[in-house]
């Protein structure tokens, strides 16, 4: 099954009466239940696809075909309501759920899942970024999307808890049969985390790479090496 | 400790009041002792004249104040939310706040008389704009970045309005409601002192008339206990509101 497929989508910018072209006939498949990584420098056009994707902004020609009703994003940075506790940040999207208690026990479970139960009262600005991040996470998985867009979401963290997040992420990801597309311009963590890894350069896709190794992935093995030079020099061509 | 610290310059006041004044080194006439002005106070108090007249003032103060909230927010969002609205009231808007409310009160005398009419409608002109403009800047300076949270939630947009929106906006809109609780007891006093035949500003003018200055004394003290009281019930009550933004920064109010 498809969730969604992308067929020669064009962005093009107006800057100063200047076209500028940000996505230049993007082709993308993307199945259902898969963990998709996007790759790029910044400027490729990673985050403007995302944004399209789930309609912050509009495209300038193209097709997308969407199997997937509901869709979010995940953005950089957490985005939580610093008037809302922890968990009714997680809660966000189902005040207005009918069945209240059955949003409680979603909430629970994920502040569960999370290990944030113990900062369920905690307003944002009185935890740290790592934990507003899984809040963040929360929040989305919480709403329950078909497919879930993530922009750099681990991108301000520091090593440690970027790669406990990253974990967290293929935990929650093989748990709940989600589909992701995950853009980074890291290019370790897109092998770590892709099942199909979308080389992006320039508003164009350069190249799908499928990674067939089992997670939890090894950063020091010899395949995750030699993708890694691969997608390097895919990129730093000129 | 930072409670008893505001306590030690008034007391030093107070202490070199009574010494000036026992001394007689000031004219008692001038300048009555502090014991006189709590016996005066305390015979304000028994006979109700206080009471009565603070009264009078603090119903004025709420009522006037009540219906300019009812007026200014609700306009306010309109403005805000229409930004060609704003195009249009701007000018005109720019041009009546730097008209003080007191200048109006001949005018309001004129309109309506010396009935409650003209004080109360001191009151909203003066507490209009601190709400007014604080509820404007408030949602005009709204976050996007939380607004497109709701929209990739698929929030309607009324459901953007109240859930992002007004909660964002709601420090600076309380913020506006406090400067203009003390605004509208400024313009109130400035009101009864030119026409008025009850409320703390009146019994101060009266007093003047009477030449019993003590009486003053102790109209101007409630003036400013009574500012501070209702400023301090009315940050606790916000404070509940605002728990999340006050904590982060440790805020005592804003006034010019």
């Amino acid at each position: 099954m498809r969730a969604l497929t992308i067929k020669n989508l064009s962005k093009e910018y107006d800057i100063k009466g200047k076209k500028v072209g940000a996505l230049k006939g993007i082709d993308l498949q993307i199945e259902k239940g898969s963990f998709v990584t996007v790759v790029g420098k910044s400027g490729c056009g990673k985050t403007t696809l995302l944004r399209i994707l789930c309609g912050l902004e509009d495209k300038t020609s193209g097709e997308i075909l969407s199997n997937s009703p509901k869709v979010s994003i995940i953005f950089q940075e957490p985005r939580l309501m610093p008037w809302l506790t922890v968990k009714q940040n997680m809660g966000f999207s189902l005040v207005e759920s009918r069945d209240k208690p059955e949003a409680d026990r979603t909430v629970e479970k994920y502040l569960e899942m999370l290990g944030l139960a113990e900062f369920r009262d905690a307003y944002p600005s009185q935890i740290s970024g790592g934990m507003a991040q899984r809040v963040a996470f929360g929040r989305t998985l919480c709403y329950n999307p078909d497919l879930i867009l993530m922009d750099e979401p681990l991108g301000a963290l520091d090593a440690f808890n970027r790669r406990k997040l990253q974990n967290d992420l293929i935990d929650i990801f093989v748990k709940n049969n989600k589909t992701i597309i995950f853009v980074t311009h890291d290019v370790d963590e897109a092998i770590y985390l892709g099942q199909k890894i979308v080389v992006l350069d320039q508003g164009r896709v350069v190249k799908e790479l499928a990674v067939d190794m089992p997670y939890p992935r090894q950063t020091s093995s010899g395949d995750f090496f030699k993708l890694r030079e691969e997608i390097l020099s895919l990129i730093l061509i000129e | 400790m930072k409670k008893y610290k505001g306590i030690v310059i008034p007391l030093v006041i107070l202490v070199a009041w009574w010494i000036t004044t026992g001394l007689n080194l000031v004219n008692a006439y001038l300048l009555p002792s502090p014991r006189r002005i709590f016996e005066t106070f305390m015979y304000l108090l028994g006979n109700g004249l206080l009471i009565k007249n603070l009264a009078i003032s603090l119903y004025r103060v709420f009522a006037g104040f009540l219906i300019s909230v009812i007026i200014a927010i609700p306009l306010a969002v309109l403005v805000a939310l229409n930004r060609k609205a704003y195009d249009y009231l701007e000018p005109l808007l720019e041009f009546i706040r730097h008209i003080p409310p007191i200048a109006t009160i001949p005018l309001l005398i004129l309109w309506m008389g010396i009935g409650e009419a003209p004080k109360i409608s001191i009151i909203i002109l003066a507490t209009f704009f601190p709400v007014f403009l604080n509820t404007i800047s408030g949602i005009v300076n709204s976050d996007v970045k939380l607004e497109e949270v709701g929209f990739v939630f698929n929030f309607s947009k009324a459901e953007i309005l109240t859930r992002i929106i007004f909660p964002q906006a709601l420090p600076s809109i309380l913020v506006g409601l406090q400067l203009g609780l003390g605004y509208s007891w400024r313009s109130l006093i400035g009101a009864e002192l030119i026409a008025a035949s009850a409320g703390i500003g009146y019994m101060i003018i009266e007093a003047e008339q009477l030449s019993r200055p003590d009486i003053i004394i102790v109209g101007i003290l409630a003036i400013g206990l009574m500012g501070y009281a209702v400023d301090s019930f009315f940050l606790k009550i916000t404070n509940k509101f605002i728990k999340w933004d006050r904590e982060k920064s440790d805020y005592a109010g804003i006034d010019h």
